[in-house]
C-alpha cells in the first residue's frame, strides 16, 4: 500500500480496500469482545479455575467433581455474567457419579482456587482395570481423586503407556462418550433383596462371559414384578441405567 | 437420600379395600423400611407404613397378608387362615391349609338339626377401616356352639397431614412423626429450599448456608452487608440479623425464617431398573 500526496488522483487497487476491510472488521471485533471483558480475558478454552472445597490438597493432574459456582447469578449477577466461572470441586463419591468433573492442572491446597480442565487434551495416571476399557471416569470414594478406566465415560483414553494397574494416560475430555453405553443394556447378576427394596446386583458393563472381569456394584428395582416373587441371588437380569427421583425423608 | 421413588407396579392378588399404587417412594438411611404411597380412602390417602398391605386380628391375635393368589385373593395367616372360598366366600379357618374348601352339612332327626364338618368362620365383608369389626359366624361343626368372633383390620402407618409432602402422623399403632420431602423456608418474601444432601457435613437452604462455622445468608464482608442467624428449623422461627461491616452506612432489615411447607426437590440418583420374564 503507499500513501497518497495532497493533489494527487487516489487510485485504490482491490488489496489495498480489502486490506482497510480487514482493518475495520478487527476493530469491530475487538470492541464487541470488550463489552464482555471478563469472560473473553478468563483462561484458554476448556480450562477453568476451580475451588477445592476438599479439607486436603487435591494433587496435580487428579479430578474434582463440579458441585456448584462459587459465585451464582442469584448473589451477585454482574460478577456471574462478566467474569470467569469459578466452580466449586470435590471429589467423587457414589452420589456424585455421573456429574461434570474437571482436571486439576496444578496442585490445589484446600479451600483455594487453581486450573482444571474440562475441554481438552490433557495427561493423567488412570487405573487400567481392563484393556478393553478406552473411558476414564473420576473413582468413587478415592480421597487422592483418582481416575480408573471405565466401558463409557466422557473422558476418552486416547493413548496410554500400558494395559494394567496405574498408568500414564493421556485424555480427550469433553463428549468423548456421548451416546455411548448410557442407555445400554447391561447384564446384572442379583446377590440379595426383594422386589420391595431392590436388589444390590454386580454389573458387568462387558457381559456375562466377563465375570471376574469389569464390574461394579448398583441398586436395581423390577419396576413390574408380582409382589412376593423375590428373585433368588444368583440370578440374571438385564438392566437399564436410570435416575429416579429423590427426596427428603425424616433425617435431622 | 431419604427417599427414592420407584416407578414401578408391583403385582398383587386382589385385594379387598385395597389397589396397589403405580409407583412407591422406598425409605433409605433413616428411612430404611419405610415406604410412601396412595393407599385410598379408606386408609387416609397418602400413608407411610412398613407393610405395603393391612393385617387382620381376630380375638387379638395378628394374621400377616401373604401376595399369593387363593381363588384369585391374597390370603391371610397367623394363628390359622384367613381366606377366599368358592363356595362360602371369606373363612377363617385352622388346621388346613389355604384354598381348602371347608364342608358343612347336618343331620336332621325328630325335627332338629345337628350340624357336622369342618369347623370354621364365615364372614361377608371387611370393616371398612380400623376401629369397625366384622362378625365371624361359627359354621359347620361349631355351627351351634361355637362363639362368634371379631375381626378387624389392623395397618400400623403414618398419614398425610397435608398433601404428598410434609408431615405424617401416627395411627393404627405407629409412633412418632414422619416426614416426606425436603422443608421450604419461607422469610423475607423469600423461600428457602433445603438440599437434598450436606455438603462438608452442612445442609444448604438456597441462599442461607454455613460459612465457616456461621449460618448467614449473603456474602459475609461485603460492603452491602449481609445476615447472621443459625440453622433453620422445621420447629420455631430463625432471626437472621442484618449484619455490615464496621463504619458501613448499608441498611437493612432482619429476616425471619420459618417452615412454610414441604417439596419433592429436583434431586436424582442413579440405579438401574430390570427386565425379568417371571411375575406371578
Amino acid at each position: 500500500m503507499e500513501k497518497v500526496r495532497s493533489g494527487e488522483a487516489v487510485n485504490i487497487k482491490a488489496a489495498t480496500w480489502n486490506a482497510f476491510v480487514d482493518a475495520a472488521n478487527w476493530v469491530k471485533d475487538a470492541k464487541q469482545n470488550s463489552a464482555a471483558n471478563g469472560v473473553s480475558a478468563g483462561l484458554d478454552v476448556g480450562i477453568v479455575r476451580i475451588k477445592n472445597s476438599e479439607s486436603t490438597l487435591c494433587p496435580r493432574f487428579s479430578a474434582l467433581v463440579i458441585t456448584g459456582v462459587c459465585v451464582s447469578a442469584e448473589t451477585n449477577e454482574e460478577e456471574f455474567t462478566s467474569c470467569p466461572p469459578v466452580f466449586e470441586g470435590l471429589k467423587m463419591t457414589a452420589d456424585r457419579e455421573g456429574k461434570p468433573y474437571a482436571i486439576l492442572l496444578e496442585p490445589i491446597e484446600a479451600g483455594e482456587i487453581g486450573r482444571a480442565m474440562i475441554l481438552g487434551v490433557t495427561p493423567a495416571k488412570v487405573t487400567i482395570n481392563s484393556s478393553d476399557e478406552g473411558y476414564a471416569v473420576p473413582k468413587a470414594g478415592s480421597s487422592e481423586g483418582a481416575l480408573e478406566s471405565s466401558a463409557t465415560g466422557t473422558a476418552r483414553i486416547i493413548w496410554r503407556a500400558g494395559g494394567g494397574g496405574e498408568q500414564w494416560c493421556v485424555l480427550q475430555l469433553g463428549g468423548a462418550g456421548a451416546g455411548q453405553g448410557e442407555d445400554k443394556a447391561l447384564m446384572c447378576k442379583v446377590g440379595g433383596g426383594t422386589a420391595t427394596a431392590g436388589y444390590t446386583v454386580t454389573v458387568y458393563p462387558n457381559g456375562r462371559s466377563d465375570e471376574g472381569g469389569v464390574e461394579y456394584s448398583a441398586l436395581l428395582f423390577l419396576p413390574d414384578v408380582a409382589l412376593d416373587a423375590d428373585i433368588p441371588a444368583g440370578t440374571w437380569i438385564i438392566g437399564h441405567k436410570s435416575a429416579m427421583a429423590s427426596t427428603g425423608g425424616s433425617e435431622t | 437420600m431419604s427417599f427414592h421413588y420407584v416407578p414401578g407396579q408391583f403385582r398383587i392378588p386382589k385385594t379387598p379395600l385395597f389397589a396397589m399404587p403405580d409407583g412407591i417412594w422406598c425409605g433409605a438411611d433413616a428411612d430404611s423400611g419405610v415406604f410412601a404411597f396412595e393407599a385410598g380412602y379408606s386408609w387416609g390417602g397418602r400413608i407411610m407404613s412398613r407393610e405395603l398391605c393391612y393385617s387382620l386380628s381376630i380375638d387379638g391375635s395378628v394374621m400377616k397378608p401373604v401376595f399369593s393368589s387363593i381363588n384369585g385373593y391374597i390370603y391371610w395367616s397367623g394363628s390359622g387362615y384367613v381366606y377366599y372360598t368358592h363356595t362360602y366366600g371369606w373363612v377363617y379357618m385352622s388346621g388346613m391349609f389355604p384354598g381348602y374348601e371347608p364342608l358343612e352339612d347336618y343331620d336332621s332327626k325328630d325335627g332338629e338339626r345337628t350340624w357336622t364338618g369342618d369347623r370354621f368362620y364365615t364372614f361377608h365383608s371387611f370393616p371398612q377401616q380400623s376401629g369397625s369389626a366384622a362378625t365371624l359366624t361359627p359354621r359347620g361343626a361349631i355351627h351351634d356352639s361355637g362363639q362368634e368372633k371379631e375381626l378387624t383390620v389392623v395397618w400400623p402407618r403414618w398419614k398425610a397431614k397435608r398433601g404428598e409432602f410434609g408431615e405424617y402422623e401416627p395411627a393404627d399403632g405407629a409412633t412418632g412423626t414422619r416426614w416426606l420431602g425436603l422443608p421450604r423456608f419461607r422469610g423475607g418474601g423469600e423461600y428457602f429450599v433445603r438440599s437434598f444432601a450436606k455438603t462438608n457435613g452442612y445442609f444448604t437452604y438456597g441462599r442461607i448456608r454455613n460459612a465457616d462455622g456461621r449460618w448467614v445468608i449473603g456474602e459475609p464482608g461485603s460492603d452491602a452487608g449481609w445476615h447472621e442467624g443459625s440453622e433453620p428449623s422445621r420447629e420455631g422461627t430463625v432471626t437472621f440479623r442484618f449484619t455490615k461491616k464496621e463504619g458501613s452506612e448499608a441498611q437493612g432489615k432482619d429476616i425471619a425464617v420459618s417452615l412454610y411447607d414441604h417439596v419433592k426437590g429436583d434431586e436424582r440418583s442413579k440405579a438401574y431398573l430390570g427386565e425379568v420374564a417371571v411375575w406371578r
